[in-house]
């Protein structure tokens, strides 16, 4: 089976916290809806940022996606919980996005982490390939964000959310409104054909 | 499964890659301020072109939060508006009888005729018994007495002689 990924989903430990947090957010209590923000800013804005490869963008994109489901919060019946609401929002408003966007790319990516340079599966893949390890670093996260910019959004969404997010099919599902199998199905597809765009630079296991 | 999810291994460990790009340092210290801010600052923009358009509803709605005895005075103006419309509207014949009877005692024993323009024909006949005043709507219709006369009229006014006349009178008791 699949690696373990740490999931992205809120600690169990306050979940009538945030029910109170929604309630007054509803009232129009923006101290309580800027402790939402803060709680999922960074879950939020990775995942437009890792859709769209670009900073600037995923930053306007997120707050937006904040905003709407403020002006949208009397709507929120509690059906599914308030992170998987608010992500649908924030999903569906990049989709919307990027196929207005369409071709017309314009990567601008954040810089690597001090910690990528201390993990070594990605030192494993570069080693061989470059000799400088932060040039190989920079390549690859361009390579990566060029084959993930060639998939539909549909299909980057599935990855991005599964295996950079770690969300599980089922939170996947909810959030793309679409059946597991679906999921699944377009989680294969699109690994497929990230395998073939970066076949260069992956390692037979 | 198994053997996909083996087959993919490679790719997953170098998505990986993706988790360690991160926004610039303090990016976040002020990503809900501007989240809210701007949220405030919307709601306020909304507010302004609303009272662009409606300044008078919002000095009202104003007027109302100012003083709250104010909106109870409004409301019971309005009640009894309404009542005093629904009063009203039950009575026709308060409003019909007024306006007719100027006319009716200015010259009795004639019609009345509803027509934008006054021709000499359709003025009062004097022929009519005393005790029954033939009024009109204010539909052209014409006194059936004088039918013939008021026909070459209307095919006068209407330039076809083939133009059929309705006589209709209301009888009203004149005291």
């Amino acid at each position: 089976m699949a690696e373990p990924v740490p999931s992205s989903e809120p600690q169990p430990s306050a979940p009538v916290d945030e029910d109170e947090l929604v309630r007054g957010a509803r009232q129009g209590d923006l101290k309580a809806y800027d402790e939402l923000v803060k709680r999922y800013q960074e879950r939020i804005y990775a995942t437009l940022y890792h859709m769209t490869s670009n900073h600037e963008d995923a930053n306007d994109l997120a707050q937006e996606a904040f905003i709407k489901a403020f002006q949208a919060l009397k709507s929120f019946k509690g059906g599914s919980s308030f992170y998987t609401w608010l992500y649908r929002i924030a999903v569906n408003k990049t989709i919307n996005f990027l196929k207005q966007r369409k071709n017309r790319t314009h990567m601008s990516l954040n810089d690597i982490d001090f910690n990528a340079e201390h993990d070594p599966d990605l030192m494993a893949l570069i080693s061989e390939q470059t000799p400088r390890r932060a040039a190989g670093l920079t390549e690859l996260q361009e390579k990566l964000n060029e084959a993930l910019l060639k998939l539909s959004e549909h299909h980057r969404l599935v990855v991005v959310l599964h295996d950079v997010q770690g969300l599980s099919h089922e939170e996947i599902a909810k959030v793309m409104e679409c059946n597991v199998g679906t999921v699944r199905s377009r989680l294969f597809y699109a690994r497929q054909q990230m395998q073939g765009f970066l076949a260069d630079y992956l390692k037979p296991t | 499964m198994n053997e996909n999810e083996n087959n993919f291994e490679s790719l997953r460990r170098l998505l990986a890659l993706k988790r360690h790009e991160t926004p610039p340092p303090g990016y976040f210290d002020n990503f809900s301020a501007e989240v809210t801010a701007r949220i405030r600052a919307g709601d306020a923009g909304r507010m302004e072109s609303a009272s662009r358009q409606l300044p008078w509803l919002f000095r009202l709605l104003s007027a109302f939060e100012a003083k709250p005895a104010f909106s109870g005075a409004f409301a019971s103006v309005l009640c009894m508006l309404l009542i005093f419309g629904i009063v009203f509207a039950e009575r026709p014949d308060s409003t019909t009888q007024p306006l007719l009877t100027p006319l009716a005692q200015a010259d009795p024993g004639g019609i009345l005729v509803a027509t934008t323009t006054s021709p000499s024909d359709f003025t009062a006949q004097p022929t009519l018994p005393p005790a029954i005043i033939p009024i009109s709507s204010t539909n052209p219709v014409f006194n059936a007495q004088s039918g013939s006369m008021l026909s070459q009229s209307a095919s006068m006014l209407f330039g076809q002689s083939s133009a059929t006349v309705q006589p209709l009178t209301f009888p009203l008791s004149s005291n």
